[in-house]
C-alpha cells in the first residue's frame, strides 16, 4: 500500500507538484490525469526518489521511506516504468529481463518468472535475443511492463503506458495491468493523458492541472458527481 | 570581506593606480639587482604565457594539456629566424607568434565536431608531437643539444638598429608589452566577442539562436590564445638565449595551467598574482622545487572542486564584460529616463518597419530513425499575430519549432520565411534572418549579469572585428553604446532594470527567464519563438509576460509559443493549432479548441470518458 | 621483406598493449563518459611497486598480484576523490584537470620517495634472449607473450561483459543510468568497479611494457596512455574490438615508420594519425557517433 501526503516537487523554481495526497491500495489501481506539464511524472518520479521532494511523506506499507534513495526504494519493492518507454536499448529482451529479475526482490526464481513472462507475452519469447531499441512501440511497451512486474514488486508505478502505441495494444497492456493487480495484489499507481482507457480499469482517481490536484476520490464519485464530462475542462 | 574586495578592485582597476605602478616599475628597473630584474623577467613571460589560457580555458572554456608547444613555436619560430636571417625581435617574434597563431587555428578545425574532451586529447598529442619535432630536427632546432646563440640582452648579443640592448631594456619592452596585451585582452573580453567566447562554453544552442558562429568562435579563441603564447615564447627565447626541448616537455604546460587555475580561471588580476608568486616560490623555496611536482599535483587535483574561484576570487570582485564607462553611462540614461518619467513601454527599435514577418511550412516530415515525429504537417503562422502550439506529450511541438529555427533540418518538406525558402538554414543563420527562440529551460551565462546575459543578443547587430575590440577603436564604443541603450529600453520593457547589474545565478526562476527573452529580443526579431515560457512562473509573473507579449504584438513581431498552461493562454493567442502524433488536428481560436471533439479525444482516449 | 615482417609482428604485440589500455580506459568511459588523463602513473606505480618488491626478495607472482592490488585501490580513490567531486562542481571539463593532476600527483610521491631514477624491471616471462621461430623469423618470446597476454584479458573482459549478469548490468549502466538506479542496480559499486579494472588493466600493460623496456621510472607511463587514447579513437570510443583493432594499426603503423623513417617518429606519427582521425572521422572505424555533437 502506498499513502502519500501533502507531497511538493520542484525543479529548482518551477513547482512541479504542489501538496499533492492519494495514494495506491493492494491489488487496487489509482489513475493519476492530466494534460502534459500537469506534474504526473514528477510526482511519480518523486516516489520512486528520482527527483527529491520538498515537502510531504511517503509510506510504503506504513514505513517511511521519505529519507530513502532510489536505489534504497527499488530494493524495498518500488518498480517504476518510466515515461518515454525507457529501456536498455543495446542489451537483448532476456538480458533486460534477467537484470530487471536479478536486482528486484527475487522472490520467484529466474527460470519460473521467465517463462510467466513468456508465456503472457509470446512474441517477446520470440525476440529474446534481439536487442531491445529493435522492437516494435509495442512490443517494447511489453517488455517493460514485464521488466517492472518480473521483479516482484510491491507497488507499481506506471507513467504513461500507452503513449504512442495503437488501441489494440493499449488495450492489450491494459488487460495486463489489470490481471497483474488482481493476480498479485501489488499496489499500483498508473498516470495517463488519456483518461478513458486509465478510468476502465482504475478504482481511484486524481486528476493534476498545473501540479494541483483538482479532482481527488474514487472513480465512483466521479460519475456519481457528473464530472465525468468536466475532465476536458481539467484538462484544457 | 566584500568591502576588502571592492577596495582591491578598485585598485587594481583603477587607471591612476595602474599608470603609478606602471611609472614606478619602468623607471625603478635600473635599481634592481641583476638576478631580480631577470626573475622578474621571467614572471612577466609567464603572465604573458597564461593570458594565453586566459582566453582559450578561462573564456572559451577549452582545455589545453599541450599548451607548451604554442609557446615552443613562439620561442623556437623567433630564435630561428633571427639566427638564420639576422632580423632583430621587433619582427621575428610577431613573425613567429602569428605561426604559434596559423597552427593553433588549424588545430581547432575540428573544433566545431566534436566533444571537447577530445579536444583535449589532441592538445595532449600535439604537445607530445612538437617535443619530438623539436628533439629530433636537429637541423633546424639544434636537437636534444639546444638552440644556442639567440641573441639575448643577458649575454649581451642582443642588437637592434645598433642599439646594445641591456637587460633593463629588454625587461622594460618585454613590460611594455605584457601590459599592452594585458589592455589588449581586457578590451577583448569586455567586447561582443569576448562574451559570445564565454556563451559557446555554457550553451552552443543558446549561441546558435541569437546568429553567435559557433566554429567561428571556437577557432578566434585558439588562434588568439596561440597568438598569445607565441609572444611569451619569443620574449622567453630572447631571454634565455639558450633553447632545450625539454623546456618544452609537458611539465611546462602543466605548470601554465596551475598558474591559470590558482590564479582563477578568468581572473587576469589574480592570473598576476599567480604568475609572480610561482615564477618567484622556487627561487627562493628550495623546499618547493623539491616538492614541485606534489604540489602541482595537488593544485590541480582539487582546486577547481574546492577552490574553483581561484585568488582572483578570493581578493577580487568578479570580473565585468561590459566596458566600466560605458555600463556607467547607460546605467545614468536608464536613471535619467526613470527620473524623467520618459520610460518607453515599447521599444521603438523592435518595431517592425516594413511588413510582418509570417512563416509558412509545408509538407514537413520529420523522421527520427524509425519514428516519424512530423508527418507531413503544413501551416500558416500568420504574420504579426501570436500563436499558440499545443499538444500532447509526442506530438512534435518541439520537433516543429527546432526546424523552424533551423536547429535541424527537415527529412522532407520546405519552410518558407516571408515566402523565402529557408529550408536548409542553419540555427545562426535563420537567427540572422529574423528568426529568434528561448528555450525550455533558460540556457544562460551563469556569472553573467542580467545585462551582459542581453547583450549577447546583439552580437550580431555588431559588426565590429576582435583586432578593433582589442585596441578599443571608436567604432566599437559607437556600437557598444547603441547596443546598451536598445538593451535599456529592453530592461524596461521587462521590467528588470532593478536587476540589470546582479548575477543571473544569484536570480530568482523568473527573472531568469525574463533575461533569455530579452536576449532573444535584442537580437531584434522579425519571428520570436518561445518554449514554454510561461513554465515554472508565478501567476504574477505570467501576467506580466503576457503583457510584454502584447506589445511585442503591437511592435509587429510576429510570436509563436508552444505551451501547455491553457490558462496563459487564455485571451492572449489569435489561434491555436493543435498537434497530436505528428499531425494537425486543429486550427482555430481557444474556445473552438476547448470544445472541438477531436481535441478532447486526443487529450483524452475515445469520447467513451464523457458518457462515463 | 625479413625486416618489414618483423617490424609487422613487434608492432602487433606493442599495439596489442595499447589495445588493452584502451579497453581500459573505454571501461570508464561507459560508466561515467570520463577518462582518467593520469592513468600513465597509474601503469607506473604497478610496475615500479612490482619492480621494487621483487628487488626485496618477493617472487615475481607476488610482487605482480602486489603491485595489481594497489592500483586497483588507486582506482577506487581516483574515482573517489577526484572524478566523482569533479563532475559535481568541476564543470564539464573539470574532471580532466582533476584525474591529470592526480597521476602527477602520484608521480611526485614516486618520485620523492624512490628517487627519479630508473629501476631494473625484473624478467617475468621469458628473457630477452628467448626467441621463437615463426615462418623463418626469430622473434622474441618476450613480445609474443605480451601479446597472448593482452588479447588474453581482453577477451576475458570481453566475456565477462557479455555473459554475467555483472558485464550486463555495466553495459546497462552505461547505457541509461537513470533508468540502472531505478531498476536498483548498485551503480555506484559499478562505477567504481570500472574504475577498479580501468586500473587493473592499465596496471597490467605497464608491467608488460616494463617487461619489453627492461626498466620503470616513474615518468613512465605517460606516452603509453597517450597511445592508448590513440587507439581508442581510432577504434571508436567504447568499442573493445575497435580498441583492439585500433591498438594494433597504431602499433604497426608506428613499429613501420620507426623503423623506416625515424625511431623517434614512432609515438610521433601516433598523434598525427589521432589530429587526423578526430578531423576527419571523430567516431573510429567502430564508434557509434556520440562523438559529433547533435
Amino acid at each position: 500500500m502506498l499513502e502519500i501526503t501533502d507531497l511538493s516537487v520542484s525543479y529548482g523554481a518551477i513547482k512541479a507538484v504542489k501538496n499533492f495526497s492519494g495514494g495506491a491500495k493492494d491489488g487496487l489501481i489509482t489513475a493519476i490525469l492530466g494534460a502534459n506539464g500537469a506534474g504526473k511524472s514528477s510526482l511519480l518520479r518523486a516516489i520512486s526518489g528520482l527527483n527529491l521532494l520538498t515537502s510531504g511523506s511517503i509510506k510504503l506499507d506504513g514505513i517511511d521511506i521519505t529519507r530513502l534513495g532510489a536505489h534504497e526504494r527499488s530494493r524495498l519493492g518500488i518498480a517504476h516504468a518510466m515515461e518515454g518507454r525507457r529501456l536498455f536499448r543495446h542489451l537483448t529482451v532476456e538480458e533486460n529481463l534477467r537484470l530487471a529479475w536479478r536486482f528486484g526482490t527475487r522472490r520467484v526464481l529466474l527460470k519460473p518468472a521467465l517463462d510467466d513472462v513468456y508465456a503472457r507475452f509470446p512474441i517477446l519469447a520470440e525476440k529474446a535475443k534481439i536487442h531491445a531499441g529493435l522492437l516494435s512501440g509495442g512490443q517494447q511497451q511489453m517488455m517493460i511492463l514485464s521488466c517492472a512486474t518480473i521483479r516482484s514488486p510491491r507497488v507499481l508505478l506506471l507513467d504513461e503506458p500507452s503513449l504512442g502505441l495503437a488501441p489494440l495494444i493499449t488495450t492489450q497492456i491494459y488487460q495486463f495491468i489489470s490481471d497483474f493487480a488482481k493476480n498479485s495484489n501489488v499496489a499500483i499507481m498508473l498516470s495517463e493523458q488519456m483518461a478513458a482507457i486509465a478510468l476502465k480499469v482504475s478504482t481511484d482517481v486524481c486528476v493534476l492541472r498545473q501540479g494541483t490536484s483538482v479532482f481527488s476520490g474514487s472513480k465512483q464519485s466521479l460519475i456519481e458527481q457528473g464530472r465525468a464530462g468536466d475532465l476536458s475542462s481539467m484538462y484544457l | 570581506m566584500n568591502a576588502m574586495r571592492i577596495f582591491l578592485t578598485k585598485l587594481a582597476t583603477h587607471p591612476l593606480a595602474l599608470l603609478v605602478l606602471f611609472v614606478v616599475v619602468f623607471f625603478g628597473a635600473p635599481y634592481l639587482r641583476g638576478a631580480t630584474l631577470q626573475i622578474l623577467s621571467f614572471a612577466l613571460v609567464s603572465i604573458l604565457f597564461t593570458q594565453s589560457i586566459n582566453v582559450l580555458t578561462g573564456m572559451a572554456g577549452q582545455i589545453s594539456l599541450g599548451h607548451a608547444a604554442f609557446f615552443g613555436i613562439g620561442a623556437y619560430g623567433s630564435a630561428i629566424i633571427a639566427k638564420t636571417f639576422g632580423l632583430n625581435l621587433f619582427l621575428t617574434i610577431p613573425v613567429a607568434a602569428v605561426v604559434s597563431s596559423l597552427i593553433a587555428y588549424l588545430l581547432s578545425y575540428p573544433a566545431g565536431r566534436v566533444k571537447e574532451v577530445y579536444l583535449a586529447m589532441m592538445t595532449l598529442g600535439f604537445g607530445q608531437i612538437f617535443l619530438e619535432v623539436a628533439r629530433e630536427w636537429t637541423d633546424l632546432t639544434g636537437g636534444v643539444m639546444g638552440l644556442s646563440g639567440v641573441p639575448s640582452a643577458g649575454l649581451g648579443t642582443l642588437i637592434i638598429l645598433g642599439h646594445k640592448f641591456s637587460t633593463i631594456d629588454y625587461f622594460r619592452v618585454l613590460l611594455l608589452i605584457t601590459v599592452c596585451s594585458m589592455i589588449f585582452i581586457r578590451n577583448f573580453s569586455q567586447s561582443r566577442l569576448g562574451r559570445s567566447l564565454f556563451v559557446m562554453h555554457y550553451s552552443e544552442l543558446a549561441a546558435g539562436s541569437v546568429g553567435i558562429a559557433r566554429r567561428q568562435t571556437k577557432q578566434l579563441a585558439y588562434a588568439l590564445s596561440g597568438l598569445l603564447a607565441g609572444i611569451s615564447g619569443g620574449f622567453y627565447a630572447h631571454l634565455v638565449g639558450y633553447l632545450g626541448p625539454e623546456s618544452f616537455a609537458i611539465s611546462r604546460s602543466i605548470e601554465v595551467l596551475v598558474v591559470a587555475i590558482v590564479g582563477g580561471l578568468w581572473s587576469s588580476a589574480g592570473q598576476v598574482i599567480s604568475a609572480i608568486f610561482f615564477t618567484f616560490l622556487p627561487e627562493q623555496l628550495q623546499l618547493f622545487a623539491e616538492y614541485q611536482f606534489i604540489a602541482y599535483g595537488l593544485i590541480l587535483t582539487f582546486t577547481l572542486i574546492l577552490f574553483r574561484q581561484g585568488i582572483g576570487g578570493l581578493l577580487f570582485l568578479p570580473p565585468r564584460f561590459i566596458r566600466q564607462a560605458w555600463l556607467t553611462t547607460a546605467v545614468e540614461q536608464q536613471r535619467q529616463a526613470t527620473a524623467a518619467n520618459s520610460k518607453t513601454n515599447e521599444p521603438q527599435f523592435l518595431k517592425i518597419q516594413s511588413v510582418s514577418a509570417d512563416i509558412n511550412v509545408q509538407a514537413i516530415t520529420m523522421r527520427f530513425g524509425g519514428l516519424v515525429a512530423l508527418n507531413s504537417v503544413s501551416l500558416d503562422i500568420q504574420a504579426g499575430h501570436i500563436t499558440a502550439l499545443v499538444g500532447p506529450n509526442g506530438s512534435g511541438k518541439s520537433t516543429l519549432v527546432n526546424i523552424i529555427a533551423g536547429v535541424f533540418p527537415p527529412t522532407s518538406g520546405q519552410v518558407f520565411l516571408q515566402g523565402i525558402d529557408v529550408t536548409a538554414q542553419a540555427d545562426v543563420e535563420m537567427a540572422k534572418k529574423g528568426v529568434v527562440r528561448t528555450f525550455q529551460d533558460p540556457r544562460l551565462v551563469p556569472h553573467f549579469t542580467v545585462r551582459e546575459n542581453i547583450m549577447l543578443g546583439a552580437h550580431a547587430m555588431m559588426h565590429y572585428t576582435w583586432l578593433e575590440a582589442g585596441l578599443s577603436m571608436p567604432r566599437v564604443r559607437l556600437q557598444e553604446a547603441q547596443a546598451l541603450e536598445q538593451c535599456n529600453e529592453i530592461l524596461q520593457l521587462l521590467d528588470i532594470e532593478a536587476v540589470a547589474d546582479q548575477a543571473v545565478e544569484s536570480l530568482p526562476y523568473g527573472y531568469r527567464r525574463m533575461t533569455e527573452l530579452g536576449r532573444a529580443l535584442l537580437a531584434r526579431p522579425k519571428i520570436i519563438l518561445l518554449d514554454e515560457p510561461a513554465a515554472g512562473l508565478s501567476d504574477l509573473e505570467m501576467t506580466r509576460l503576457a503583457e510584454i507579449l502584447v506589445k511585442l504584438k503591437h511592435l509587429g513581431i510576429t510570436v509563436l509559443l508552444i505551451e501547455h498552461h491553457m490558462d496563459f493562454l487564455n485571451g492572449l493567442v489569435d489561434e491555436v493549432v493543435v498537434l497530436d502524433s505528428g499531425s494537425i488536428i486543429f486550427k482555430g481560436d481557444m474556445l473552438g479548441m476547448r470544445q472541438d471533439p477531436k481535441v478532447i479525444a486526443a487529450y483524452l482516449g475515445d469520447d467513451e470518458v464523457q458518457h462515463a | 621483406m625479413d625486416f618489414f615482417l618483423s617490424l609487422v609482428i613487434a608492432g602487433a604485440c606493442v599495439g596489442s598493449v595499447y589495445a588493452l589500455v584502451a579497453v581500459g580506459l573505454n571501461l570508464t568511459f561507459w560508466t561515467t563518459k570520463t577518462l582518467n588523463f593520469g592513468q600513465g602513473a597509474v601503469m607506473m606505480l604497478c610496475a615500479i611497486s612490482t619492480a621494487l618488491l621483487t628487488a626485496q626478495g618477493l617472487s615475481n607472482g607476488v610482487a605482480i598480484i602486489t603491485g595489481v592490488a594497489i592500483v586497483a585501490l588507486v582506482g577506487v580513490i581516483v574515482e573517489r576523490i577526484a572524478v566523482r567531486p569533479a563532475l559535481k562542481t568541476a564543470g564539464s571539463m573539470g574532471w580532466v584537470i582533476a584525474t591529470l593532476g592526480f597521476g602527477i600527483l602520484l608521480q611526485g610521491i614516486t618520485s620523492k620517495f624512490f628517487g627519479s631514477q630508473a629501476i631494473p624491471f625484473p624478467e617475468v616471462l621469458f628473457t630477452v634472449q628467448d626467441v621463437i621461430d615463426i615462418g623463418g623469423q626469430n622473434i622474441s618470446l618476450q613480445y609474443v607473450s605480451i601479446f597472448v597476454v593482452s588479447i588474453l584479458i581482453i577477451v576475458v573482459l570481453e566475456a565477462l561483459t557479455r555473459y554475467t549478469v555483472l558485464g550486463t548490468a555495466i553495459r546497462g549502466t552505461a547505457q541509461d543510468m537513470e533508468l540502472a538506479i531505478v531498476q536498483g542496480l548498485p551503480v555506484n559499486l559499478i562505477v567504481s568497479g570500472s574504475f577498479v579494472l580501468s586500473s587493473i588493466m592499465a596496471g597490467i600493460a605497464g608491467i608488460l611494457t616494463a617487461q619489453i623496456s627492461g626498466t620503470v621510472d616513474p615518468a613512465f607511463g605517460f606516452e603509453l596512455v597517450l597511445m592508448g587514447f590513440v587507439a581508442a579513437v581510432l577504434g571508436g570510443m567504447g568499442s573493445s574490438a575497435g580498441a583492439l583493432i585500433g591498438g594494433i594499426i597504431v602499433g604497426i603503423i608506428g613499429k613501420l615508420v620507426g623503423g623506416y623513417i625515424s625511431t623517434a617518429a614512432e609515438h610521433g606519427i601516433a598523434f598525427a594519425l589521432l589530429i587526423m582521425m578526430l578531423a576527419l572521422r571523430p567516431e573510429g572505424f567502430f564508434g557509434r557517433a556520440e562523438v559529433t555533437k547533435a
